[in-house]
């Protein structure tokens, strides 16, 4: 397993932060519909592990994302903040750990969605236990948010493998991981 | 002195492209001007991109740069390389660059511009001027820098015959000023007396050769009166008319211009047009001017896209021309085909239109066979070269069979074996019935017209010309 960023990895990884956190804060979208901030941020975070491909990338460009976010102000939540982009991407990268290589980039992309709108839902969930909301209605309130973020999330997922092939069709990018199910990302680019 | 040189260069893009060059060797001294040719895609274009960045590549061999080089390089579509919004601007940049004082930028820009033939305004904004003068101007952005060695990637379709004189004047100058040139070129015939070496890119190497025949109008495409159908491509003829056979073909005029003065609004005409001028379904015509005369600017009003121009003495079908109205009847092949190509690959780029006009999708397999072009299925078209994307975009309107085609400067980049199969496809199409108007920098003596139209000193004219019809041009067509 090889843990180290090279320069174009780490200058990726900060694009990809630094666009998350310039576009939510330019679009501001009041939608209303709980839930939908988890299509951004699933489709950059995947979007940075298509093209970068090793462990952990999208643990660093969560935190990232969470301490612009905090500086920038985007958002509420100050610190929390960092747990709120942070938390996501943990969790995505640590399901890595075990279906890296498994599946096809597009079906990676899916699980990785789903896992990221369970740790989004979990964030909130403890974040209203803390409040003193009662377990079941808790759990209730999780639920819902799973399957609304779920949604925004899976959406994402689906739009990255496309996106990202036409963004190597153009030589902008060339992905790591897409196209090669049975290569992990660690042993494409050493 | 030697300036640069390749020793030993292996390189391939990728694991699954073969070698681009296979112990490719170059050296270029001071004052040499060496010429490349060779076919379209071989990988000429990117002998200049490892002189001027060999960092970017990921290559074997050697690559040695005499220190302090300053390579000077214009690219095959000059679009590509502009900055700035006024010519002056755009070859003071890379003087601003190099921190040279402001007041002595007008003197050596306007030197520059001289030189290339290019005497406007230093406000004239960029975008009125036409490909060629952009050429022009990319070539005044370089020698501003007074480089040890200046790379041009293929003038001579960029050019206008004109273009091409003051051009071949200008690098004899240079060369004089103990600059070294390398031009890549599919008609190296046309700066003969400069190039003191003639290299073919073959196999991945570069192979000498003596210097070819002086440009002549009848050889201006080498040999292609005499050069027989390779055999595959009679049966993909046969094959082709089994898709598409022959309709019967109305002879009422597809396209009509009547006499007005043509030009964007509240700006001087570009050019007269005194006579009324038709294109019939059996027609194929030739536009030629110099550069900047008004032919794109013409071919993009006939299809609607330009809606500064009046557009009144127009008819295309009947009707005014208004962008989209046509359908898949009209085919427009721009000239920078990098424009008109956004899908991710070659076959998806050609079934595009197919789909969208519910045709049947195997017309993209027939079209690309006919050109030879199969094995550029599942490549990135926004990667290929500039000749091959002409292709492509070519192939991606010709595959939709319309009733009348506009080409704009479809030879561009082209080698000779290519250019063979694109006319042959034009007089395919032509002879089902569809009405075809090419406009070139110069007139294309092995291409069979029926109307020649030339814009010259501000007016569109109908030239004579002999009859030459298909049987006799291209004794192998059907």
């Amino acid at each position: 397993m090889k843990l180290s960023f090279n320069l174009q990895d780490a200058l990726f990884i900060g694009f990809c932060a630094t666009l998350l956190v310039a576009i939510k804060s330019m679009m501001r979208l009041k939608l209303g519909l709980s839930g939908h901030s988890m299509l951004l941020m699933t489709f950059f975070y995947l979007i940075c592990y298509g093209v970068v491909g090793k462990k952990g990338c999208i643990t660093v460009c969560g935190l990232v994302t969470g301490i612009l976010a905090m500086m920038l102000s985007v958002g509420k939540g100050g610190p929390v903040l960092i747990i709120k982009f942070g938390l996501p991407a943990l969790a995505m990268d640590l399901t890595l750990l075990f279906i890296a290589g498994l599946f096809s980039f597009r079906w990676q992309s899916l699980i990785l969605a789903a896992t990221a709108s369970i740790a989004w839902g979990l964030k909130s969930g403890i974040g209203h236990l803390l409040a003193g909301m009662t377990l079941q209605v808790a759990l209730a309130k999780f639920g819902l948010e799973v399957v609304q973020g779920g949604f925004f999330a899976l959406i994402a997922a689906l739009l990255v493998p496309s996106v990202l092939n036409r963004l190597q069709a153009h030589d902008l990018v060339t992905p790591a991981v897409m196209n090669k199910p049975s290569q992990t990302p660690e042993n494409h680019k050493d | 002195m030697q300036l640069a040189s390749l020793s030993q260069i292996d390189f391939q893009f990728n694991d699954r492209q073969g070698k681009v060059f296979n112990q490719l060797n170059l050296t270029v001294n001071q004052g040499e001007c060496h010429c490349i040719d060779g076919p379209t895609g071989s990988g000429k274009s990117t002998i200049l991109k490892l002189l001027t960045q060999p960092q970017a590549f990921n290559y074997d061999g050697e690559v040695k740069l005499a220190p302090s080089l300053l390579i000077g390089l214009v690219m095959q579509d000059p679009n590509i390389q502009i900055l700035r919004q006024t010519i002056g601007a755009e070859v003071a940049f890379g003087l601003e660059n190099l921190a040279v004082p402001a007041q002595q930028m007008p003197q050596k820009v306007a030197t520059a511009l001289t030189r290339v033939g290019l005497n406007l305004p230093f406000s004239t904004p960029i975008s009125q001027l036409s490909l060629g003068q952009k050429y022009r101007l990319m070539i005044a952005a370089q020698l501003v820098l007074s480089p040890q060695l200046l790379l041009l990637d293929e003038p001579w379709a960029q050019l206008d015959d004109q273009g091409v004189a003051e051009l071949s004047a200008l690098l004899v100058s240079l060369l004089a000023d103990k600059m070294s040139l390398i031009i890549i070129e599919h008609q190296p015939q046309a700066f003969n007396p400069l190039i003191d070496f003639h290299w073919q890119l073959t196999g991945g190497q570069l192979i000498s050769y003596s210097s070819p025949e002086p440009v002549t109008p009848a050889a201006s495409i080498k040999g292609f009166n005499q050069a027989p159908l390779p055999p595959q491509a009679a049966s993909i003829t046969s094959a082709h008319a089994s898709v598409k056979p022959p309709q019967t073909v109305s002879h009422s005029p597809l396209l009509t211009i009547a006499p007005h003065h043509f030009g964007y609004l509240a700006q001087e005409p570009l050019f007269e047009c005194a006579r009324p001028l038709s294109v019939s379904a059996t027609e194929m015509v030739l536009l030629t001017g110099s550069n900047g005369a008004g032919k794109s600017s013409l071919l993009t009003a006939i299809v609607g896209g330009n809606s500064d121009v009046d557009l009144a003495a127009i008819e295309l079908f009947g009707q005014r021309p208004k962008l989209g109205i046509f359908k898949h009847r009209l085919g427009f092949l721009m000239q920078r085909p990098s424009r008109q190509l956004f899908e991710p690959t070659v076959i998806s780029e050609l079934q595009f239109s197919l789909k969208r006009f519910g045709l049947p999708l195997t017309q993209a397999d027939t079209v690309l066979a006919q050109l030879e072009l199969s094995h550029l299925k599942h490549a990135s078209p926004h990667t290929l070269s500039y000749g091959q994307q002409h292709l492509i975009a070519f192939a991606s309107i010709a595959c939709t069979y319309p009733a009348f085609l506009l080409l704009d400067d479809p030879f561009a980049g082209l080698d000779d074996e290519y250019m063979k199969k694109l006319i042959k496809i034009l007089i395919e199409l032509n002879q089902q019935g569809c009405g075809i108007l090419i406009a070139s920098h110069r007139v294309i003596p092995s291409l069979s017209y029926q109307q020649h139209w030339h814009i010259s000193h501000g007016q569109l004219t109908q030239q004579t010309r002999p009859t030459n019809t298909h049987a006799q041009a291209f004794p192998y067509a059907d």
